[in-house]
């Protein structure tokens, strides 16, 4: 049953009925609104002044789902990809290096060490919350020195996902 | 910007070396507003370059914020994929910064898309032109669907690309 083939006037209902979860709208608005002012205000400074390139730009509404489905696919394929590596290393977890080995092979190379930093930054902001509840309420605000040891990151952190 | 800094050594040079006579308040006063203008335009020029720093890592990192997409929704998503069972606690927080960097990816590609058709709306199909034009947003190709000759302008060959311009069709 190809797309676009008309049905002869009964409404096509699925088989099975999925909620299919999606991203929130509004926040993946704002990355793409912020991003596209971004660029619209690197590119009115080169341009000379008078020209457009002052105003915003504007994302039209079926723009904006296609970004949603698309990073959605994105979630799925990285997920797909990330899970057989998991399950080649004979783990049951799937782990932030099965996900960088993921992309890499998805050849999403380019984004493997920002993402390496920007986990960096969490495991510290994890570190410092642990040792702050740790029996002693006020002095979460302490900078904590400790680096975060490198444990084995799978079983360790694993959730018990078994839905 | 005021060059003060070769001066700055000299200055303190100089009132380093000026002597106060306890009777001579005038050369002291001197001194004294020589100093404070001095620091004044050290402070001045330290604020400048704090600023000019703030906003220069503001410019740099305005990508980088918070994680914005909620890791739940993240997870569930995820998991709409039955073969994919356990996830480390970690994995999410990864997958939502990924999947920001890929919607800024897109983004961008989409942007440039608008920008040669001299559009000043992001529309569906300069995803799709995005899709297209980007070897690795190939597993789009059907999410995102690419209407018939929908190019306004004049496609450009693109070295590598699945076009072969000798069968390239042009209509007459």
């Amino acid at each position: 049953m190809a797309k676009g083939e008309a049905w002869d006037g009964t409404a096509a209902t699925p088989a099975t009925s999925t909620v299919v979860e999606e991203l929130p709208k509004t926040i993946v608005r704002r990355v793409v609104k912020e991003k596209l002012f971004q660029l619209s205000s690197a590119s009115s400074k080169k341009a000379k002044s008078g020209e457009v390139g002052d105003e915003e730009m504007m994302l039209h509404k079926d723009a904006l789902i296609a970004f949603s489905e698309s990073a959605r696919i994105f979630i799925h394929y990285l997920s797909a990809t990330a899970n057989d590596i998991c399950k080649e290393s004979r783990r049951q977890t799937i782990n932030a290096e099965d996900v960088f080995k993921a992309l890499d092979d998805m050849e999403f190379t380019e984004f493997i060490q920002p993402l390496r930093d920007s986990l960096e930054e969490f495991r510290k902001k994890n570190a410092g919350r642990k040792s702050g509840t740790k029996g002693n309420g006020g002095t979460k605000k302490r900078k904590s020195e400790e680096e975060l040891p490198h444990k084995d990151e799978n079983e360790g952190n694993a959730y018990e996902e078994n839905n | 910007m005021d060059q003060q800094n070769h001066s700055t050594p000299q200055a303190m040079g100089v009132a380093a070396s000026v002597t106060y006579p306890a009777a001579a308040a005038a050369p002291y006063q001197a001194a004294y507003q020589h100093l404070y203008h001095q620091q004044q335009q050290q402070q001045q020029q330290q604020l400048q370059i704090f600023w000019a720093d703030q906003y220069r890592e503001i410019e740099q990192t305005t990508d980088f914020k918070n994680h914005n997409l909620p890791l739940a929704r993240i997870k569930k998503i995820m998991k709409a994929d039955e073969d994919v069972r356990m996830i480390a606690a970690e994995a999410p927080v990864v997958f939502a910064r990924a999947c920001e960097m890929f919607i800024l990816e897109l983004t961008h590609r989409g942007w440039a898309h608008a920008e040669e058709n001299k559009r000043r709306t992001l529309q569906k199909n300069d995803i799709a032109a995005a899709i297209t034009r980007t070897d690795v947003f190939d597993f789009l190709v059907d999410i995102v669907p690419r209407e018939e000759g929908r190019d306004e302008a004049v496609p450009r060959a693109i070295p590598g690309g699945p076009v072969d311009p000798l069968y390239y069709y042009v209509p007459q």
